[in-house]
């Protein structure tokens, strides 16, 4: 599958701290290649939200404070990756999803028809020819 | 000058994967029909060492009543025992102690899954399997459940006894490799561990109180949750332990830790696209062995097991590995022609109930030296107590944090120590108590402790080949990388290792392995089997000279690869996927 086409999948759900939700965290960030390293959560947390992350791991990054602002950060990431698009999910959705699949196949396909899909009109841009003369 | 060496191929061809025999000489009794045992036993070639897991829910699906050739012939393993008894076979039991990665419901009779595993992240829990199946993972933590495994393992035991089955039983410990080391399956956040969970907490409060201990009262800190976390994960797991231990007593051999490669959550998210990383799956394969967990590619489909990956788990895992771990015979036994892991260091970290940010030897930079340049030959023992035997070999380097220091780990300590054996102690957080402890026994053995600046200041004392040495960890905290691994090449040259140190290049794999000599080798000490894997899709070069105490013997199992060898230097060009493995006889 060429990376153009490919799908970025977040998982989202409440943020807990001292036992109180205070906010969205992202849990698992994921295309193709895996879990999206910290390195490059950091990075693009830190252009969004403008401080460091509370909460940063290999594929797992927050807090944000709504979901519009994970919405901003998958389409920023979502860029910076190459990916076609993102698919955003909630955490209840993707037990729900997971619970009712039986091959992955089954599971990738409803993460990303029941996501929430944003597209990332720079995709399929980055060919050879955007690449010389950009 | 290129001399002609001994290229011999010693591995068996691999026998093609399928459901029955999904990988390392697992055989899955339930996937084929019973009249097919012998003729499938027959074809098994390599090894004469049959790995039966018990599929708990073949068995039974309530876990109240129970089939053992009752009903179905396939669940009738007096009969399985008994064709490869004939066939010459040995057959190994495997009873699972937390959920199985491979089994659908993690193994779970129908009636009792009925609480979905929950991870740290509130993300219901499964694994890919072979094929590409979801084996979704119910708690173990339900009551329901444990009750429930205590019928199954008498049940059991019961008809092994019964039936006169002596064959060995282990309990399974099933895990997945991350960047945290094994990672057991029976890990939980569901609402049955919850609950469960809270039960503790308040019978934690009474039995504080009742003690006098007054600052809990039942309000925890992040630290007191995570170390009664914890307490409440060994407590439900020592009952699955003792629950095997007591029902299979007539067979029970112990307990194993065994790491399902291809089940860490990045692998999951990469295979939920069908993709592999094969680099990545070498990588934990040997993790695992570094972590005395037996690495399985039971998850993987056989296709990524015709090339390097099949390779390293038949030499390093089915030949070597698992031969030691289940073997009746000693290594001392002259005959004996399997190599076993070789390991220089015995290492043993934070025990669970330390605040989890305490510095470590990760955070001291132990395990990026100990990668770099002793290549997998440590073992990472993790929180596992610390046991003196006198069989022990005296010729590791042991290592161990000051702050975990209780009565029975000193006493081990200085046992080893006092036997000849080799002991890096870091102080920070030992308790006054021993450190004054330490300070008498040093003096009541009138015993010279050497003081040296290195970095931190070093104290050093020698009891004939024993040898102690204590630093101070958090002097190493504001060192940087470089810094870091210059202090422990200068701390660890100082112990005769004997170790042959190559820096291969990235991407390229080096383990070692070892045997005794037999009797055309007595001119050396023991014989080392250098193992050198390139999983990457690069061709790679690599180069090294030969010590004078080391003696090349022959070249085995080449794959892919070009071998030049000179007088005092080795020359190997690896294509894709190209390994081979050089054995050398090693003298002082």
């Amino acid at each position: 599958m060429s990376l153009e086409k490919s799908i970025l999948t977040i998982i989202y759900g409440p943020y807990q701290k001292a036992g109180r939700i205070e906010g969205q965290e992202i849990m698992s960030v994921f295309n193709e290649n895996g879990l999206v390293d910290e390195t490059t959560l950091d990075e693009e947390y830190l252009e969004v939200v403008n401080h460091a992350p509370g909460v940063l791991e290999e594929g797992a990054v927050g807090p944000f404070n709504d979901l519009e602002v994970i919405q901003k950060f998958s389409f920023n990431l979502c860029q910076k990756l190459g990916n076609h698009g993102a698919s955003l999910v909630s955490l209840d959705d993707y037990n729900e999803l997971l619970a009712a699949s039986y091959k992955v196949e089954d599971l990738k396909q409803k993460l990303e028809e029941k996501g929430s899909f944003i597209k990332n009109p720079e995709a399929g841009k980055s060919g050879i020819f955007n690449k010389i003369f950009n | 000058m290129l001399n002609e060496v001994d290229l011999s191929l010693t591995t068996p061809v691999i026998r093609d994967e399928d459901a029955v025999f999904p990988g390392e000489n697992w055989f899955f009794y339930w996937k084929t029909s019973a009249s097919l045992w012998r003729s499938k036993i027959e074809s098994m070639t390599g090894s004469n060492t049959l790995l039966v897991p018990i599929n708990w829910s073949f068995h039974s699906e309530t876990g109240d009543s129970y089939d053992f050739a009752q009903e179905k012939p396939e669940t009738d393993l007096k009969r399985l025992v008994s064709i490869a008894d004939e066939l010459g076979k040995d057959i190994i039991f495997l009873v699972p102690m937390s959920p199985c990665p491979f089994l659908p419901n993690g193994g779970l009779p129908s009636l009792l899954a009925r609480t979905p595993m929950v991870d740290g992240r509130g993300r219901y829990k499964a694994f890919v399997d072979q094929d590409g199946t979801l084996n979704k993972m119910f708690s173990f933590f339900d009551p329901r459940v444990y009750k429930s495994y205590g019928k199954f393992t008498r049940e059991l035991g019961q008809y092994f006894s019964q039936m006169g089955i002596s064959s060995d039983v282990w309990g399974m410990d099933c895990g997945q490799i991350s960047l945290d080391g094994f990672q057991s399956t029976l890990r939980d956040f569901s609402p049955v561990f919850q609950q469960g969970f809270g039960r503790f907490i308040a019978t934690k409060k009474d039995e504080l109180s009742a003690q006098g201990e007054n600052d809990f009262d039942g309000v925890m800190t992040p630290d007191q949750e995570h170390r009664f976390s914890q307490e409440f994960l060994n407590v439900i797991r020592s009952v699955y332990a003792e629950s095997c231990e007591s029902g299979l007593s007539g067979n029970w051999e112990g307990s194993l830790k065994v790491g399902f490669i291809g089940g860490s959550d990045d692998d999951f998210f990469r295979r939920l696209n069908q993709k592999d990383r094969i680099t990545s799956y070498t990588f934990d394969l040997l993790e695992s062995l570094s972590l005395n967990a037996l690495p399985t590619s039971l998850l993987l489909p056989g296709r990524l097991k015709k090339g390097i990956l099949g390779r390293m788990f038949n030499q390093l895992v089915s030949q070597s590995f698992s031969e030691h771990l289940f073997s009746e015979h000693s290594f001392e036994d002259e005959g004996l022609a399997h190599f076993k892991p070789k390991r220089f260091f015995e290492v043993f970290d934070l025990t669970s109930d330390i605040a989890p940010d305490t510095v470590g030897w990760a955070d001291l930079g132990l395990w990026d030296y100990l990668q770099k340049y002793y290549s997998w030959c440590y073992s990472d023992q993790g929180e596992t107590p610390f046991v003196w035997r006198e069989d022990s070999d005296m010729d590791k380097i042991f290592f161990f944090h000051g702050i975990t220091m209780n009565q029975k780990l000193f006493h081990n300590i200085l046992k080893t120590f006092m036997s000849g054996g080799k002991v890096i102690l870091n102080r920070s957080g030992l308790s006054r108590e021993y450190q004054k402890k330490l300070e008498a026994f040093f003096l009541e053995n009138d015993l010279d402790v050497e003081k040296v600046k290195v970095t931190t200041t070093i104290y050093n004392a020698n009891l004939g080949e024993g040898r102690f040495l204590i630093f101070q960890g958090d002097d190493l905290l504001d060192l940087d990388d470089k810094k870091i691994l210059e202090f422990w090449h200068k701390v660890l040259t100082t112990f005769k290792t004997n170790h042959l140190m190559v820096l291969p290049p990235e991407g390229v794999q080096v383990t070692w392995r070892v045997r005794g000599c037999n009797t055309n080798e007595l001119t050396y000490e023991e014989v080392r089997r250098m193992d050198i894997y390139n999983p990457s899709s690069y061709k790679k070069k690599m180069k090294f000279s030969i010590p004078d105490n080391f003696r090349l013997l022959k070249v085995v199992d080449e794959e892919k690869v070009t071998f030049h060898h000179g007088q005092k230097e080795i020359e190997i060009d690896f294509l894709p996927e190209g390994s081979l493995s050089l054995d050398f006889g090693v003298f002082s």
